[in-house]
C-alpha cells in the first residue's frame, strides 16, 4: 500500500482502526479519543517524513502504538485496570448500539499488560502477524509465543463473564 | 471454532467509530506532548540567551562602567554560567527531537530510557551547579556594587539575599529537585516495565 495523496484520506481510512486499537489500550473512550488525536497531530507533523520505506499501515500503527505507551500519566493504563462498560456506549452513535459481548471483551483486554492489550488488539484487527512484530519491534517468533499466550489469557478472563 | 475467533469475529463486526476530532483544528494543533517539552527547552534557552544579550550590553556597551576588575570577572562568570545553560537547553531541544515516534515500541522506549536517564543526571548534577554557579559569580559582582552603599543596607542586603538563596536552594530547590528526580524515577520504572514486557518469552 503506497501513501495516500492526502491526511484527509489517510485519517478517514485509519481513524477508526486508530480509535479500536486506543480503546483497547486505555478501555476508555475519552482517553482513547485524546490517544487518537495525539497520534493524527503526529502523523500531520512527520507525513512529509514518510519515505515510503515502511507500510502505510505499520508506519501509522507504530506512532499509535508509541502514542499509547507512552501515555504513562494515568494510573488507569496500569494492568489491573478495567474497562467501564459505561465508556463503551460513548462511541458516538449514529451506529447501533454497541454490543454487550464486545464491551466485555474490551473489559477483559483491558485486563493484560499494556503491551500485550496492543498486540491483541492488532490481532484482532487480522493484522499480519510480521507488521505486528515490526510495530512492536520484537521478532516473529517471539510475537507468536507471546500471542499464544495472550489468547490463552484473555479466554480465561472471559471465562469469568461468561461465553461468547 | 475456537474460542478467540469467535472474539475476534466479535471484535470485527462491532460498529465503525465515524466520528473523530476536528480535522481542521487537529492540523493547526501544535500540542502533542512531546512538541510541548521541546517547546519548553527552546524558549528555556532563548530568554537565557536574551539574558545574555542584555547582560553583555548591560556590562560592556550601555555606558555604564565599573572600577573593579572583580565586578568585570562576575558579570563575564555570569555570562558564562547563563549561556552554558542555555546551550544545554538546547541541546535537550535537539535531543527530544531526534526521539523517533515512527520506530517499533521497542526502540522508542529504549530511547526515552535513555532521554530520561540523562535527565535524571541532569537533575542532580546540572541544576545545583547550576545554583552554585551563578551565585559564586553573582558574589563577586555585588562585592564593588555594594561598596556605594551603607553598611547597614549592606547588611541587610546580605541577610536578605543569603537567607532567600539558603531557603530557595535548601528548601525549594531540593523539594524541587526531590519532586522532579521522583518523576523521572516513576517514568523510567514505567517505560522499564513497559519495555521488560517485550522481552523474549
Amino acid at each position: 500500500m503506497t501513501l495516500p495523496n492526502s491526511f484527509d484520506l489517510l485519517y478517514k481510512t485509519w481513524h477508526p482502526k486508530v480509535l479500536k486499537l486506543c480503546l483497547g489500550y486505555t478501555g476508555d473512550y475519552d482517553q482513547a479519543q485524546d490517544l487518537v488525536q495525539e497520534t493524527f497531530i503526529k502523523v500531520w507533523h512527520h507525513l512529509p517524513t514518510f519515505r515510503g520505506d515502511a507500510q502505510v499501515q505499520t508506519w501509522i500503527y507504530r506512532i499509535a502504538v508509541n502514542t499509547c505507551l507512552l501515555h504513562l500519566r494515568s494510573t488507569r493504563t496500569k494492568p489491573t485496570a478495567t474497562a467501564d462498560p459505561k465508556d463503551i456506549h460513548n462511541i458516538p452513535d449514529e451506529q447501533a448500539e454497541p454490543d454487550e459481548q464486545i464491551m466485555v471483551l474490551y473489559k477483559c483486554i483491558s485486563q493484560l499488560a499494556e503491551t500485550d492489550r496492543i498486540i491483541i488488539t492488532l490481532v484482532l484487527e487480522d493484522t499480519p502477524y510480521p507488521d505486528i512484530a515490526q510495530v512492536v519491534g520484537i521478532s516473529e517468533g517471539n510475537l507468536r509465543v507471546k500471542i499464544h499466550r495472550i489468547k490463552q489469557q484473555l479466554t480465561s478472563i472471559y471465562k469469568q463473564y461468561g461465553r461468547v | 471454532m475456537d474460542e478467540f475467533e469467535l472474539f475476534k469475529e466479535r471484535w470485527q463486526q462491532q460498529p465503525e467509530p465515524v466520528k473523530g476530532p476536528d480535522l481542521a483544528g487537529l492540523k493547526a494543533s501544535n500540542t502533542d506532548a512531546l512538541s510541548k517539552l521541546r517547546r519548553t527547552q527552546l524558549w528555556s534557552a532563548i530568554a537565557l540567551l536574551a539574558t545574555v544579550v542584555v547582560l553583555t550590553w548591560i556590562g560592556f556597551f550601555s555606558g555604564i562602567t565599573f572600577s573593579s576588575a572583580t565586578t568585570y570577572t562576575g558579570l563575564v562568570l555570569v555570562l558564562v554560567v547563563v549561556l552554558t545553560q542555555s546551550l544545554i537547553n538546547f541541546a535537550i531541544y535537539r535531543r527530544l527531537g531526534q526521539l523517533a515516534v515512527t520506530s517499533s515500541a521497542s526502540e522508542h522506549l529504549q530511547q526515552w530510557e535513555t532521554y530520561y536517564s540523562f535527565r535524571k543526571k541532569m537533575v542532580r548534577i546540572n541544576s545545583p551547579l547550576y545554583f552554585i554557579g551563578l551565585n559564586a559569580a553573582m558574589g563577586l559582582y555585588f562585592i564593588e556594587i555594594l561598596g556605594y552603599f551603607s553598611p547597614a543596607f549592606i547588611a541587610l542586603f546580605l541577610v536578605l539575599y543569603l537567607g532567600w538563596m539558603a531557603f530557595a536552594y535548601l528548601y525549594l530547590g531540593r523539594r524541587a529537585l526531590r519532586k522532579e528526580y521522583g518523576r523521572i524515577e516513576a517514568i523510567l520504572e514505567n517505560l522499564r516495565r513497559l519495555h521488560g514486557q517485550l522481552k523474549e518469552e
